[in-house]
């Protein structure tokens, strides 16, 4: 996992919870917490951290992580200004990941195993994107892709008819906005 | 509330907790700047490197390109490409093979370094080399390592036989397609890289491409430049070969070059008799046998159809060449073997050589094939060296000879009219036709300049013919002013070799309606004995009722039963007796000639009266008729009917009669 994450976490945990609750996490998962955006650090040190969250919170893995995903995106949209204007909506803004994102991220960060989504349309004209990454972090995506919604001010619901984490060979994310 | 106090102990047991925490942060936040900035080192020298790395594989990559692109010569290209892999991928050696997909092969095209080539065979059969083979067909890469148990033995020997310890076969792949492969060899055992690999295949199928099209170039220029059923040069590539064999030295110093055309003679025979696949055949094996019989440094071209082209560089002597043209014939006196048979075949040889300072390329072939053409004029499977005096002679007839072709559609031919008078009236009895060309430039041309070519050519057909119509046509507008007139007209044996002759006088006697018996045709005595074709002919054109005369008698070697045997109306008594009728011997001989003529019921005209003394003498002889300047020259239309209506003066005729007739006329036929 790359370091980027780490300082997301640290940032929104930070800035939602002062300083002390970034200190109690790391304390409690007994980990050091030297994260650099530069570097790149075990997963688990993510899962664990994400767990002595959802203790302390009493929320869900996924609540968490989703959380974390929408508490993320205006931290990201502050540090990277450039991927949001010239989008009009967040379908567009979506539509961008695969192509011009997550290349720039690979460049940023080299070795980054950013995920690839599969963009679809259901009949009624919502946006689909399929994710089958290996981390299993669809709820993160639902958040990034809720404070996206929310940077471009438009209501969103999230449907999941299928989820890795119920089984299934990938999550399709039904994202109907407006 | 809490009160003060417990607030300060509260705060007093937090603080160095507090203070803890704090320094903790402070160190985790200094091991992260720490570690981000040796990852950004790293990171920073890592990509340094790379871009290193990635310029002198692009510089590897250019320059090798650079290099091919200045090759233009296809030999050592593919030395070139190898030399330039193993340098950029740091190996000892490497070898370029191209792929023959229809022999199961690989031909060694390249290999570095290029003295090491004569340690390979120059092709390789797959059957032998599975691996290579798997490399070709799933254009994927393999390594031949013999410390490897199941290493094909076959590609371990051909590697330890080179020396070397490890092997790293790449394909060649050209549009999706393998053309070859590059095999990179290691005698210290060192491993090519995955990056290596990498560029060392990008590379060979950069390589690949401009192979690909240098080969393609190769068999272009080939195909341009040879002939595709004997694969000799072709008329092309001999003579930019000629022009640099004449370039080659100037000055006293220009080299000695020899050309010869050689012609099969009666190819067409072949053809038609065996088809055109054996004619094909026999071609091969004449290519083949000219092949043997230069040195190797001469060229032999196929130039056209049945036409080679010998090109012999550098003599020493000059019948050297000749000495090379008599082998040329004297071969062909063996048959050829064509479709398992033996087929006898001659050829007819030109010769024309000359320096820079004599000669261009141009006319050395061309002379050598006007020569070619006397050999055959002269009877075909023999050689004749050129002369210049025999070209200058025969482009004038060619231009005569192109130049008639077209005479009678442009209307340039006339007819001259000589009366043929009865002595013992001084009256017409007919006239006899004669051509002229009426030359846009040289003038009016008698016979004698132009029929010979006619015949030679064919033209006379159409001459002859044209003469027919004209002189019946004008004999029925004479015939309206002297009822019983006839005309004479001249055949040639040309014309009396061909059928069509026949209709011809039939509808021309048809058309204007005159009287066969008015018409008459003159041959002379040569035509009449040497060919017996031109017998049949004339005896069918004698049962059209026309009238048969031998003209100029006496100087052929007509026999009295040709006279009898034709059923010859009329003797023309040649003027070499009338000219000698003036001495006792000469009326004489006239004399026995026309009593002979008389014996046989023939009518007797004599040639050439120019002189009133003749014309007593000829009188004497009792000859009936006569023909001279002394009574008219051959005219025009226009003057031949004053002639004819009696108003000409005897002077005016005479005056002209300076000439010899022989001269200016003689029959169309002469």
């Amino acid at each position: 996992m790359k370091g980027i994450v780490f300082d997301l976490l640290e940032h929104v945990v930070v800035r939602e919870h002062g300083d002390d609750a970034w200190d109690d996490l790391l304390e409690g998962a007994g980990l050091v917490g030297a994260y650099t955006s530069l570097g790149s650090y075990p997963d688990d040190d993510l899962r664990r951290l994400v767990e002595q969250a959802t203790t302390r919170l009493n929320l869900s893995t996924q609540d968490v992580v989703r959380w974390f995903g929408r508490e993320a995106l205006p931290a990201l949209a502050a540090s990277y200004p450039a991927f949001f204007p010239g989008h009009p909506d967040t379908r567009s803004f979506l539509l961008t990941l695969n192509d011009i994102i997550h290349p720039e991220v690979r460049k940023l960060y080299p070795g980054a195993d950013v995920p690839e989504f599969a963009f679809s349309e259901t009949p009624d004209g919502d946006l689909v994107m399929g994710y089958d990454s290996h981390r299993r972090m669809c709820a993160f995506a639902e958040g990034l892709i809720q404070g996206a919604a929310a940077h471009f001010g438009e209501p969103v619901t999230i449907d999941q008819p299928t989820c890795m984490l119920r089984g299934d060979p990938s999550c399709d994310l039904v994202i109907h906005l407006g | 509330m809490a009160s003060p106090e417990k607030a300060g102990t509260d705060a007093a047991v937090r603080l160095p907790v507090q203070v803890e925490r704090l320094k903790r942060r402070l160190e985790r936040e200094r091991q992260a700047r720490r570690e981000a900035e040796a990852i950004a080192e790293r990171t920073t020298r890592a990509l340094y490197e790379e871009v290193e790395v990635r310029t002198r594989e692009l510089e590897a990559i250019v320059e090798m390109g650079r290099d091919l692109a200045k090759a233009l010569d296809d030999r050592g290209f593919a030395d070139l490409i190898a030399r330039h892999i193993a340098h950029a991928v740091g190996f000892d050696e490497c070898g370029i093979y191209s792929w023959e997909r229809a022999d199961d092969s690989v031909v060694t095209a390249g290999y570095h370094p290029a003295e090491r080539r004569s340690s390979l065979e120059d092709v390789y059969a797959l059957e032998e080399y599975p691996e290579t083979r798997k490399v070709l067909v799933t254009g994927r890469p393999s390594v031949i390592d013999p410390s490897d148990p199941t290493a094909d033995p076959n590609e371990v020997r051909f590697l330890t036989n080179l020396g070397g310890m490890l092997m790293f076969q790449l394909p060649m792949i050209v549009n999706g397609r393998t053309i070859g492969t590059v095999e990179l060899l290691s005698r210290t055992g060192k491993v090519l890289l995955d990056r290596q690999i990498g560029l060392a295949q990008t590379m060979a199928n950069e390589a690949g491409v401009m192979l690909e099209n240098a080969r393609l170039y190769a068999q272009v220029r080939h195909q341009a430049f040879h002939d595709h059923l004997t694969g000799l040069p072709n008329r092309a590539l001999l003579g930019d070969r000629l022009e640099h064999a004449l370039a080659r030295g100037r000055g006293p110093a220009a080299p000695l070059v020899a050309l010869l055309f050689v012609d099969i003679d009666d190819f067409k025979i072949v053809n038609d008799t065996f088809g055109h696949e054996v004619g094909d055949q026999v071609l091969t094996a004449v290519a083949q046998r000219l092949e043997r019989l230069v040195r190797s440094g001469d060229t032999v071209a196929r130039l056209s159809g049945d036409e080679f082209g010998i090109l012999l560089e550098d003599l020493v002597r000059l019948d050297d060449a000749d000495a090379t043209a008599s082998r040329v014939v004297q071969a062909f006196q063996r048959p050829v073997e064509a479709a398992g048979r033996p087929i006898r075949i001659s050829v007819s040889v030109g010769v024309d050589m000359g320096t820079s300072l004599t000669s261009t390329a141009d006319d050395l072939i061309r002379n050598a094939d006007f020569a070619m053409y006397g050999a055959k004029a002269s009877g075909k499977g023999r050689y004749r060296t050129y002369l210049a005096s025999e070209r200058e002679a025969a482009d004038d007839g060619a231009r005569i000879r192109s130049e008639l072709r077209s005479a009678v559609a442009r209307g340039e031919l006339r007819l001259h009219y000589q009366p043929i008078i009865e002595l013992a009236t001084g009256t017409i009895r007919s006239f006899e036709a004669l051509v002229r060309w009426q030359h846009p430039r040289r003038g009016l041309l008698a016979p004698a300049a132009f029929i010979s070519i006619a015949e030679e050519t064919g033209t006379i057909v159409e001459i002859g013919s044209w003469v027919l119509d004209t002189a019946c046509d004008q004999l029925r507008t004479w015939q309206r002013i002297r009822p019983d007139l006839a005309m004479a007209v001249n055949l040639s044996g040309r014309q009396l070799q061909d059928d069509q002759l026949v209709d011809q006088v039939g509808e021309a006697l048809r058309r204007t309606g005159i009287d066969p018996a008015k018409l008459t045709l003159e041959v002379t005595e040569t035509i009449l004995v040497a060919d017996p074709s031109a017998q049949t002919i004339l005896q069918r054109l004698k049962r059209l009722g026309v009238r048969l005369a031998i003209d100029d008698f006496g100087t052929g070697y007509a026999s009295i039963s040709y006279l009898r045997r034709f059923a010859v109306d009329i003797l023309k008594i040649d003027r070499e007796f009338t000219e000698g009728v003036e001495t006792a011997d000469g009326a004489a001989l006239l004399g026995g000639i026309v009593q002979l003529g008389r014996s046989l019921g023939l009518e007797i005209v004599a040639e050439g009266i120019e002189r009133p003394e003749q014309l007593a003498k000829v009188k004497a002889s009792s000859c009936d008729q006569g023909q001279g300047y002394l009574f008219a020259r051959p005219t025009g239309a226009e003057e031949a009917t004053r002639l004819l209506r009696g108003a000409t003066t005897k002077r005016s005729a005479t005056a002209r009669a300076r000439r010899r007739t022989s001269e200016v006329d003689g029959a169309v036929t002469r």
